[in-house]
């Protein structure tokens, strides 16, 4: 059974539109026309306990218009989302407090510590607002403590804290109250490789032993390869992919790619043809061939071995990295 | 229970803030006892010798201006600059996926941030008595309905003040409205000039207006210019504020909440 979801979720924007021009500020207090973004367009997905799902999609696809939903902040215009529990179901925004249990929220633009007080003052608050038991919340404290080294640090202002050292504070907050779902909105935006590491170290630790079901938001894909074994691509508030990382590279990039330099005198033209392989050239004056998975290299090379000496041969992978570049680089041509 | 123990850390968290800023704290003394200072003399200058102008004597006065200026720290308005600036930030939205009500958790912001004012203007009532003047209350009765007047003016104070600080979710910026506020709610609320010397309609809006229970009706009581019947009328008069203005608050959340537009990411 599934733990969170999502069915024909939709979230329009509206807002009125600015008059260009003289008295521009002054004429749109009046105007009546209006701006209409359909931010997130009729989305279906659901998550199983225990998961680690990666969403994906670039700047303004709708995933934080996502996020913001799935944690009642925000009314959706259509469609609905349920969160199961042991006590029924949950629609975010129509049950806010029996949700809040439910869910932990990381953000990485922004913190829920206050900025003023010592890292443990935030602790301290939030297991009050969440009524976490005195027995249960000293365990929960010396846990994360121990998993994300917050000793050196617990009795700083938080305004005085590295932004990796703020990020596990944030980290820890989230989880004080045990929430069996985590969603996090890019939590390793700004931190440096180490720091990466420890948020997706004990991002996989929770996952593991705590069962913590997580919805992980990222611009490095470098976090959904070490994390997530499903990924939700969407783009233009829609889904266009739902599945294993594998299968999204295996749909989109069904061939690895085969850099050829050669030697002597080189073939005029951008195009070269070589064994029925059609290659591009490159800047540098390689040529670039699309060899499909299920094609043998061999054939390439017997071709290219035919009257013509290469003198250097990569093959590219295709991974997550270069099929989603290529997707949104599709995207922005459309 | 529960729910107590969240707002009851909501406090010790605006307690906690407010001590951050001991400069803030200090600040706002010494303007208060300046003020004291001046408008006392300014007063005392304006009654040239006479007993009593509009039935109130130049003690009375003296008394009445010392006490309303140390409450009118009451009208002190934080939580509007807190909510504004989490509006701005984004970081309402943690708040708004607490466990607890949004207002409440101002409210309870709010109430700890006013601790530490009252606290500390308690404090310094000594060297304000010295610096304007102070007596004891106008009798015994006066004395046990002041505490009273005082709890009542803090909670209508505290509901207005969240109704100003809500703007924040359609202007973003509510700076302005908070500044204005402050200045109609302490002059209506008769914390520079008491409200028997206002002339004819600007004294009968003032009496329309809730904001006289935030500082006249307290200070009013307790030098014995109004008694004993008079206070209690103001009393269910202020109750009955104090439901609407919760109401209003409640209708006003609900739709702040339904337009949310969390900025930024």
């Amino acid at each position: 059974m599934s733990l969170i979801t999502v069915r024909e979720l939709t979230k329009e924007y509206v807002r009125t539109k600015p008059v260009q021009g003289r008295f521009g500020t002054v004429r749109t207090l009046f105007t009546r026309e209006k701006e209409r973004t359909l931010a997130v367009d009729r989305i279906d997905f659901t998550i199983d306990e225990g998961e680690i799902v990666g969403y994906l999609g670039p700047n303004g696809a709708g995933k934080s218009t996502t996020i913001k939903l799935l944690t009642g902040v925000l009314w959706p215009t259509g469609g609905t989302v349920e969160v199961a529990g042991p006590d029924g179901p949950v629609v975010p925004w129509r049950d806010r407090r029996r949700l809040a249990h439910r869910i932990g929220v990381v953000f990485g633009q922004r913190s829920q510590l206050w900025w003023d007080l010592p890292l443990i003052e935030s602790f301290d608050l939030v297991a009050a607002l969440y009524d976490v038991p005195a027995d249960r919340y000293r365990s929960n404290l010396a846990r994360l403590r121990k998993l994300l080294d917050l000793e050196p640090f617990l009795r700083t202002p938080v305004r005085q804290l590295s932004l990796g050292q703020r990020m596990r504070g944030d980290l820890a907050a989230a989880l004080l109250y045990d929430p069996p779902v985590l969603y996090l909105d890019e939590p390793t935006v700004g931190l440096d490789v180490l720091a990466k590491e420890t948020v997706r170290g004990f991002v996989d630790e929770s996952n593991r032993s705590g069962r913590t079901t997580v919805l992980l938001t990222t611009h490095d894909l470098a976090d959904v390869e070490r994390l997530c074994r499903r990924i939700l691509l969407i783009d233009h508030g829609r889904v266009l992919y739902d599945g294993p990382v594998d299968g999204l590279v295996a749909r989109y990039a069904p061939y690895q790619e085969v850099l050829v330099r050669l030697d002597g005198e080189q073939p005029d033209g951008g195009r070269l043809d070589l064994g029925g392989f059609i290659g591009e050239r490159e800047h540098d004056g390689r040529w670039r061939f699309r060899v499909g998975r299920d094609e043998p290299v061999h054939r390439l090379l017997a071709a290219a071995g035919d009257g013509r000496q290469i003198r250097e041969l990569a093959v590219v992978e295709s991974n997550l990295e270069s099929v989603v570049r290529e997707l949104y680089r599709e995207r922005r041509n459309t | 229970m529960s729910v107590l123990r969240g707002y009851t850390a909501y406090v010790r968290t605006a307690v906690a803030i407010r001590l951050q800023y001991r400069s803030t704290i200090l600040a706002s003394v010494v303007v208060t006892l300046v003020w004291i200072l001046l408008v006392t003399r300014v007063w005392s200058a304006a009654f040239q010798g006479r007993e009593v102008v509009a039935g109130l004597t130049l003690e009375s006065t003296v008394v009445y201006l010392t006490l309303a200026s140390l409450q009118a720290a009451v009208i002190n308005t934080p939580v509007t600059w807190i909510m504004s600036s989490r509006v701005r930030s984004g970081e309402v939205l943690f708040d708004v996926s607490r466990p607890l009500g949004y207002p409440g958790q101002m409210l309870a912001l709010q109430a700890g941030q006013s601790m530490i004012q009252v606290a500390v203007m308690v404090l310094v009532t000594p060297v304000a008595g010295l610096l304007g003047g102070l007596s004891g209350p106008a009798g015994l009765t006066a004395g046990l309905l002041y505490p009273v007047a005082l709890v009542l003016g803090w909670v209508l104070n505290a509901l207005l003040t969240l109704l100003i600080g809500l703007s924040a979710f359609w202007t973003v910026d509510n700076v302005g409205i908070t500044v204005l506020y402050r200045f109609v709610a302490a002059f209506l609320a008769g914390a520079t000039v008491p409200l028997i010397f206002f002339p004819g309609p600007l004294r009968t809006l003032a009496e329309a207006l809730p904001f006289r229970f935030v500082v006249y009706q307290p200070a009013a009581i307790y030098i014995g210019q109004v008694d004993g019947a008079e206070a209690l009328g103001g009393f269910a008069l202020s109750l009955a504020w104090i439901v609407i203005l919760a109401g209003v608050v409640g209708l006003t959340w609900r739709r702040a909440y339904r337009r949310i537009v969390v900025h930024g990411g």
